[in-house]
C-alpha cells in the first residue's frame, strides 16, 4: 500500500520537476527554431535571476514569490540588448545563414563565460538558496503529499509554456515569428519587418530565462557555475522535444522528468540519465526534426 | 526612443568594464615586473655557469690525461666554486609555489576557504621576512602562481604541467577535491615534483602508490569522515540506536569513500544498510532516492555530499517528510553559509570537520584571529588543512635548507610537525595505515543557527540534539 503512494508521489513529482525542466528548456527552443541561435547562455541566465531573486529579497526585502515581476523585465531586456550588440552585426557579417548558425555557439559560449565569471566577481562563489516559510512544506491527502514550491513550479511552467504556445498560435506577432522561422526571405517578401521580429522573438526567448531563475531559486541551491551541469539536459530535452516546438519540449521535459523520478527511485539516477540520452540518440535516428519536431 | 536606451545602457556598461580592464591591467603589470624578475635571475644564472664551464675545459686541456685524484680533486673544486657562486651571488629572492585552484566550477566556495588559509600563511610569513634557506644563504618571501582549473580534473592537469614546465616552479600545493587530485599526482610524479594534498582525502589517492604525494591533512582519509558520529551512535543504549542505515553519495572520488566508509562502519557497529545509493554528478533531483530511503525504512540518513546536493537532500527530506534519528551530510553543512541560506531546516543536521577552532594547537589562535581581521568572516577547516601544510613546509624547508623536492619529501616523511590541527606525522607516500594525525576528526551539528562541535565529548561545545525531532514538530 505504501508502495503505492510512493508510486503516486513520485509520479507527481516527476510532473512538478519535469515541468520546469521543460521552461528551463523553451528559452533554448525559441531561439534555436526561430533565428537558429545556439543559446549556451540561458542557464546562466537562469542562474543569474536565480540572484536577482536573492538580491531582491535580501536587499530590498521583495517577498520571492513576486519577484518574477523584476526578472522577467530584466531578461527582456538583457536579450534585447544582447540581439542588438551580438545577433544583429554577426547576421550582417556572416555570409550565409549556415554561417551564422555555427558561430552563435562560440558567440554564446562566450556570453555565457561573461555572465558566469561577473557572478562569481560581484557575488563570489558562495552557495546561495532561497528559504522561505514554504520551502519543503506540502498539501497532503491521506499519504499523497504535494510540496507547495514544486507545485508552483508546475502551475508556473506550464502555464508559460501555454502562454507561449498561444502566443505563437493565435496572435499576429506569433504568426509573423513562425514564419520567419519557416523561410525568412518569403517572410520579409510578404512584407514583415524582419529585424523587428527578431528582437521580439529574442527577448521573449531570454525573457522565459527570468521565470524559469524565479522558480528555480525555490528548488535549487545556486552558485556561478550552477548552469555547467544542467546545460547536456536540456540541449537533450531541446533535440529530443523538436527544435521550436513549445508542445513538444513540455512533453518530452515532464517524460524525462517522470523518468528521473521512477527510475531514481526504483534503480539508480545514473540509468535514468543513460535512458534519457539513448532516447535522444534514438529519436534523432529516426526523426531528426525530433518527436513533434516541423518547425514552429 | 528605444536605441538612446540601449545607447544609455551600454556606455554604462562600457564604463564598468573599462574599469575592471584597467584593474586587471595593473595586476598584469606586477605579474609582468615579477616575470621579468624571474627571468633576469635565469639569465645571471647562466652568466654564472658559463665561465665555469670555460675554466673546466682548459682544466682539462691542461691536464691532458689526469691521475685519478687529480681529476676527483678539480671536480670537487668545481663544485664547491659552483656552491660558493651560488651563495655569493643567488639570484633568488622568492620561493615560489604552484597550484590551480576550483576558483569557479563545482567546488569554488570550499576551494576559496582552502585559498584563504594558503594566502593567510603566506601573509604571515612574509610579515617576517619569509623562510631561511640555508641553500641560499638569505631569507627567501613566497609566493605563488595561481591557476583556475574550473573544478576540472583534466584541466588542473594541464596547468599543473604548465606550472612545472613553463613557470618552473619551486614547489607544488595540490588543488581542491580529490577527484582533480588524482588527475595531478600522475603529474607530479612524472616530473618528480612532491604533491602536498591539502583538500584531497579519497583512499584512492593514497592507494595507487604515488611516491611524490602524500595528505597534507589530519585525521585519515575520508573514510574516517563519519567514524566519531558511528561510534557514538554505537555506544548509545540500544533503544536510542538507529538500526537501519541509508547511504547516499555523489559518485565521485570523495563521496564514494565517504560511502565505503560508512557501509565498513555499518557493518562494526551492527547497524543494517537498508539503502545505497551513487548518484551522479549533476543530479537534479533528490526526492526519488530519499523517498526510496524512507520505504526502505531507514532511521540513519549518511551522506557524502559537497554543499548542493546536501542542500538538496535536506531539503527532499522535508519535502517527502522523512525523519530519520539523524541526518550526516559531509562538505555543505560545514560551510558558514550553511545556516543562512538554509535557516531552520539546516538545524540538526550534523557533518564532519577535521579542525577544532578551540583547540590550542600550534598557531591556531593566531591564525583565527588575523583570518577574521583579514577576511571579516570566520575561518573553516579547508582554511585550516591550507594553513597546516603552510606550517609544514615553512618547517621542512627551515630545516633541511633547501627548495629540492626530494630531499623536503624525505624530511617530511620522517618527521612530525606542530601545526593548527595538532601534530602530525606522514609515513610511508601511499600507504594508508600510516596517514593518521589525532586528535582526528570532529563532529558538528547546526543548532539554532549555529555550529557546535558535538563529538567527541572532550572538545564538544554542546551536546548533541539528538534524536533530530521530526519535521512536524519543528517550527
Amino acid at each position: 500500500m505504501n508502495e503505492l503512494f510512493s508510486f503516486v508521489n513520485l509520479v507527481i513529482n516527476g510532473l512538478m520537476i519535469g515541468s520546469l525542466y521543460a521552461l528551463m528548456t523553451l528559452g533554448l527552443t525559441l531561439l534555436f527554431g526561430v533565428m537558429g541561435v545556439i543559446n549556451v547562455a540561458q542557464v546562466d541566465l537562469i542562474i543569474l535571476s536565480a540572484y536577482i531573486v536573492y538580491w531582491m529579497l535580501h536587499l530590498y526585502g521583495l517577498s520571492p514569490f513576486i519577484s518574477f515581476i523584476v526578472t522577467v523585465p530584466v531578461m527582456f531586456l538583457i536579450g534585447m540588448i544582447l540581439e542588438k550588440s551580438l545577433i544583429e552585426p554577426l547576421q550582417k557579417r556572416t555570409r550565409s545563414h549556415g554561417e551564422f548558425v555555427r558561430m552563435t555557439l562560440p558567440v554564446f559560449f562566450g556570453v555565457a563565460m561573461v555572465f558566469r565569471h561577473s557572478m562569481t566577481a560581484l557575488w563570489t562563489g558562495d552557495y546561495r538558496a532561497i528559504t522561505t516559510h514554504l520551502t519543503g512544506k506540502a498539501f497532503n491527502f491521506a499519504l499523497i503529499r504535494v510540496p507547495i514550491l514544486r507545485l508552483l513550479c508546475l502551475v508556473g511552467s506550464t502555464s508559460i509554456v501555454g502562454l507561449i504556445y498561444l502566443y505563437l498560435t493565435k496572435t499576429k506577432t506569433g504568426k509573423q515569428i513562425r514564419a520567419l522561422s519557416q523561410n525568412a526571405v518569403a517572410a520579409k517578401i510578404v512584407g514583415i519587418n524582419v529585424e523587428r521580429i527578431r528582437l521580439i522573438s529574442f527577448a521573449i526567448g531570454i525573457s522565459t530565462a527570468g521565470f524559469a531563475g524565479y522558480l528555480f531559486s525555490f528548488i535549487y541551491t545556486f552558485f556561478p557555475g550552477a548552469a555547467g551541469e544542467w546545460v547536456p539536459l536540456l540541449f537533450c530535452i531541446m533535440v529530443t522535444g523538436g527544435l521550436g516546438c513549445t508542445e513538444g519540449t513540455l512533453v518530452v521535459g515532464v517524460i524525462f522528468g517522470l523518468l528521473d523520478s521512477v527510475i531514481g527511485y526504483y534503480y539508480t539516477m545514473a540509468l535514468s540519465r543513460v535512458i534519457v540520452f539513448i532516447t535522444m540518440l534514438l529519436v534523432l535516428l529516426f526523426r531528426p526534426r525530433g518527436i513533434f519536431g516541423r518547425g514552429l | 526612443m528605444m536605441s538612446i536606451v540601449l545607447i544609455i545602457i551600454a556606455i554604462i556598461t562600457s564604463g564598468g568594464a573599462l574599469y575592471y580592464v584597467s584593474t586587471v591591467s595593473s595586476q598584469v603589470r606586477t605579474l609582468s615586473e615579477d616575470l621579468k624578475g624571474v627571468s633576469d635571475s635565469l639569465k645571471s644564472v647562466s652568466d654564472c655557469v658559463l665561465p665555469l664551464s670555460e675554466t673546466t675545459l682548459e682544466i682539462a686541456e691542461k691536464v691532458g690525461a689526469p691521475s685519478p685524484e687529480l681529476a676527483a680533486l678539480a671536480e670537487r673544486l668545481i663544485a664547491l666554486e659552483e656552491t660558493m657562486e651560488e651563495i655569493r651571488e643567488s639570484p633568488k629572492d622568492y620561493i615560489v609555489f604552484g597550484r590551480s585552484l576550483a576558483f569557479t566550477g563545482k567546488y569554488a566556495k570550499p576551494a576559496l576557504m582552502a585559498h584563504k588559509g594558503w594566502e593567510l600563511w603566506m601573509k604571515l610569513v612574509n610579515e617576517k621576512g619569509g623562510i631561511y634557506v640555508k641553500e641560499y644563504g638569505k631569507k627567501l618571501l613566497v609566493k605563488s602562481i595561481y591557476y583556475d582549473d574550473e573544478s576540472d580534473p583534466a584541466t588542473a592537469a594541464e596547468l599543473y604541467r604548465k606550472l612545472i614546465e613553463v613557470d618552473k616552479v619551486d614547489l607544488l600545493v595540490g588543488p581542491y577535491a580529490s577527484a582533480v587530485n588524482y588527475a595531478v599526482q600522475s603529474i607530479a610524479e612524472s616530473y618528480g615534483y612532491m604533491l602536498p594534498i591539502t583538500e584531497g582525502t579519497s583512499t584512492s589517492l593514497y592507494k595507487r602508490g604515488m611516491q611524490y604525494s602524500f595528505m597534507c591533512g589530519p585525521g585519515g582519509v575520508a573514510t574516517y569522515y563519519s567514524y566519531p558520529f558511528m561510534e557514538w551512535l554505537g555506544a548509545l543504549p540500544a533503544e536510542d540506536q538507529p538500526s537501519k542505515v541509508a547511504v547516499l553519495a555523489e559518485d565521485s572520488a570523495f563521496p564514494i569513500t565517504v560511502y565505503e566508509g560508512v557501509i565498513a562502519q555499518s557493518e562494526e557497529f551492527g547497524f543494517e544498510v537498508v539503502y545505497k545509493e551513487l548518484y551522479p554528478k549533476g543530479t537534479t533531483d533528490y526526492v526519488p532516492m530519499v523517498t526510496a530511503a524512507k520505504d526502505a525504512g531507514a532511521d540513519l540518513l549518511m551522506c557524502g555530499t559537497y554543499f548542493p546536493d546536501a542542500a538538496g537532500i535536506v531539503r527532499a527530506a522535508k519535502e517527502v517528510d522523512f525523519n530519520p534519528k539523524a541526518i550526516l551530510c559531509t562538505v555543505g553543512p560545514t560551510l558558514p553559509e550553511w545556516g543562512p541560506e538554509l535557516g531552520a531546516d539546516g538545524d540538526y543536521i550534523y557533518s564532519s570537520s577535521d579542525w577544532d577552532p578551540g583547540a590550542p594547537t600550534f598557531g591556531n589562535e593566531e591564525m583565527i584571529t588575523r583570518f577574521r581581521e583579514e577576511y571579516d568572516t570566520d575561518p573553516d577547516y579547508h582554511t585550516a588543512r591550507d594553513y597546516a601544510c603552510g606550517q609544514i613546509m615553512e618547517a621542512a624547508i627551515m630545516a633541511q635548507g633547501t627548495l629540492d623536492n626530494d630531499e623536503l619529501l624525505d624530511h617530511i616523511l620522517q618527521t612530525s610537525f606542530e601545526t593548527v590541527i595538532g601534530t602530525l606525522s606522514i609515513g610511508d607516500v601511499g600507504e594508508l595505515e600510516h596517514i593518521t594525525w589525532p586528535p582526528g576528526y570532529v563532529i558538528v551539528q547546526w543548532q539554532e543557527g549555529e555550529v557546535e562541535v558535538v563529538i567527541p565529548s572532550a572538545v564538544a561545545t554542546a551536546d548533541p540534539a539528538y534524536p533530530t525531532p521530526s519535521w512536524g514538530e519543528r517550527p
